[in-house]
């Protein structure tokens, strides 16, 4: 079992080589030069020939490659053309900033979706079903954008019970001493859970647009994988034990959750690219504005820092969805298992005939 | 004798996008105790859906839409769900007919007999696991122990029918309804299968309800066998009157079907025929006719 995480995790760190590698040749996919970019249209070829140098763009394709290779895999994502500040210290500290909304933002989807999706299985083509699937698809056709805009709009301006749209941190607030560099950790740090409730209070609409942005598709995937096992034979014969609906529920789940879990995960990597859009409606510190910002000014080692932590937390994503998978179900378990079974004992009597 | 499961003029519907598709027609028919009815029949012919209204596990958008359905001094047609899941399992036994689709993967066989017990405000404990041993045993599963602790995929076809036979009869049905028990099984083990079955129904005392659309099966097993054709019994008996004298020309085309060495095949002709979509009266069963294409 161990021997089968370590593989998945030798495949991840392949797959992590080749993120690095796409993310390097970003640089000579993307239209215009970053020294171009740096110092406006009308530089002279000696200050071009100046930044580059700086920037190492003169030294041959080898050597740049490999020197950004060892560079990235030790932690060192470059500077910011712009801010020059350190990529990989804005994402440290700014990556807890985007997870304090999008990881509740997820559960909370999960859960919308989870109700719902059973709800109007359980009651297919009943009016309850058709009002799920009505929502679902407006919610659906409905822009991550649009969704804050309408949520701020109600909730901000019309009934006044959520904070503006300004940030994480209101000028009211102390900003906790810092250490961490990331002010909600902070915060718990100091211990001003003051600070800290202010701003989970203002992640609220963050995290309802969200989640309901992502419980349509989610909802839409337990529906239709519900009315598939719901008919299937095992739910039949399960139902014809006398088994109690709870317990066929229960059945009928452990069915689909292999394809819901993947779900989920697929669910999360695209919210780190929508972070982009919700973060500038809410003015948001997270890695989401930061990178959009980045990518409209052509910041090079900005957008190669976004890409490169978007694919390794999805990579991270996928390996332990793959291990766990693979171990909840015993049929892929007994096989991941059966490599080292057969190593230490050759005799094993063959499978009941 | 008495009758376990009487059924009278059992109509079902499924109500489809493009019209009201009558099923079944006016079915009539019982079983009484200690025996065996065998439901022949071609595909679409209803059987399934027989059980499966007797049973109320017909999904939507099937219905039954009239009728009646008695079983031991009950209306089952009449019961709400939570007393006719009580009956499911405990009082009825259902086999199904692909083991393997029918056990749940990722549960232990152990943990699936502990959860009808649960279902059924059985408590769970050492004897009970004991019993469900002693039933695997009996119904011929060997090292009935590593199959508890196991699960489904690591059993063979025969085996896995087994262990279903084994869940439906755990907590004693009075019924067993088997719908196609043997049609995922190798030839061989087919008649082991049956032959387990025979003697932990019948010969306990239980009565059974078996569908097939394999003659020699009915031929061997069955007490009396009722012959469907599009949605309506178009004859039942006692097997030895109806497979010596046959009186409806489908059950005589079906008993020419049967493959016998000694002379050519004779095969029922055309495809099997949907059920009619609109049809207002009940037709007699008897006057069922075997329509234009069939009667080569």
């Amino acid at each position: 079992m161990i021997r089968y995480i370590i593989s998945r995790l030798l495949i991840a760190a392949l797959l992590l080589c080749g993120l690095i590698t796409l993310s390097f040749g970003l640089v000579s996919l993307l239209p215009g030069d970053p020294a171009v970019a740096l110092l406006g249209e009308y530089a002279t070829p000696a200050d071009v020939a100046r930044i580059h140098a700086e920037l190492g763009l003169d030294l041959p394709f080898w050597e740049r490659y490999l020197g950004y290779m060892s560079r990235t895999l030790s932690g060192d994502l470059g500077h910011s053309l712009f801010t020059g500040s350190s990529v990989s210290i804005e994402i440290l500290t700014r990556l807890p900033n985007t997870l304090i909304y999008m990881v509740p933002g997820l559960a909370l989807a999960l859960i919308i979706g989870m109700a719902s999706g059973t709800f109007a299985a359980y009651r297919y083509r009943r009016f309850a079903d058709k009002a799920f699937t009505f929502w679902i698809s407006i919610l659906m056709a409905m822009p991550e954008f649009v969704l804050a805009l309408v949520l701020l709009f109600v909730f901000y301006q019309q009934l006044r019970i959520a904070p503006a749209p300004i940030g994480m941190l209101s000028s009211a607030q102390i900003t906790p001493p810092r250490v961490t560099g990331s002010i909600p950790l902070d915060a718990i740090v100091a211990g001003q859970w003051g600070t800290f409730s202010s701003i989970l209070g203002r992640a609220v609409l963050p995290i309802v647009t969200m989640g309901l942005f992502f419980a349509a598709p989610f909802g839409k995937t337990v529906r239709s994988g519900l009315l598939q096992v719901l008919q299937s034979p095992q739910i039949e014969f399960a139902r014809a034990c006398g088994l109690r609906p709870t317990q066929v529920f229960r059945y009928a789940l452990s069915d689909i959750r292999g394809s819901l879990m993947t779900y989920l995960v697929l669910l999360f990597a695209a919210s780190l690219s929508g972070a982009a859009i919700v973060e500038s409606v809410f003015s948001w510190p997270g890695v989401g504005g930061w990178s959009l910002d980045g990518v409209l000014k052509g910041d090079v080692p900005v957008i190669q820092g976004f890409v490169l932590i978007m694919g390794t937390t999805s990579l991270l994503g996928y390996v332990i969805l793959d291990a766990l998978i693979t171990l909840l179900d015993p049929r892929t378990r007994s096989k991941a298992v059966a490599g080292r079974r057969q190593k230490r004992q050759r005799a094993t009597p063959a499978t009941i005939s | 004798m008495n009758k376990t499961l009487q059924v009278r003029e059992l109509e079902t519907e499924f109500h489809t996008p493009r019209g009201v598709v009558r099923a079944l027609h006016g079915v009539s028919f019982e079983v009484q105790d200690n025996e065996i009815v065998g439901i022949v029949g071609e595909s679409g012919s209803g059987k399934s859906t027989v059980v499966r209204s007797i049973t109320k596990l017909l999904m939507p958008p099937g219905k039954v839409s009239a009728g009646n359905v008695n079983f031991a001094g009950r209306s089952l047609l009449d019961l709400p769900e939570r007393e006719m899941r009580q009956i499911r399992g405990k009082e009825i036994g259902f086999i199904a007919q692909n083991p393997f689709s029918a056990l749940n993967p990722v549960t232990r066989i152990e943990k699936q007999f502990a959860n009808i017990a649960k279902a059924h405000g059985v408590k769970v404990d050492a004897s009970e696991r004991t019993r469900a041993l002693q039933l695997l045993e009996s119904t011929g599963v060997r090292d009935p122990e590593r199959v508890m602790r196991g699960y489904a995929h690591e059993l063979s076809g025969g085996m896995a029918q087994r262990v279903v036979i084994a869940m439906a009869l755990y907590l004693n049905p009075q019924l067993v309804i088997a719908d196609e028990p043997t049609t995922a099984l190798d030839l061989t083990v087919q008649r082991q299968v049956l032959d387990t079955l025979r003697r932990l129904t019948v010969e306990s005392g239980r009565s059974m309800l078996i569908v097939t659309h394999d003659l020699g099966v009915v031929a061997s097993y069955c007490n009396r066998v009722l012959v469907m054709y599009r949605g309506s019994i178009v004859e039942q008996g006692l097997v030895d009157d109806v497979f010596i004298r046959p009186q409806h020309p489908y059950t005589i085309s079906l008993l020419n079907s049967v493959v016998r060495p000694e002379d050519e095949t004779q095969y029922v002709p055309g495809d099997a025929e949907a059920p009619d979509t609109e049809e207002p009266e009940t037709p007699n069963p008897s006057k069922v006719q075997l329509s234009e294409a069939r009667r080569s």
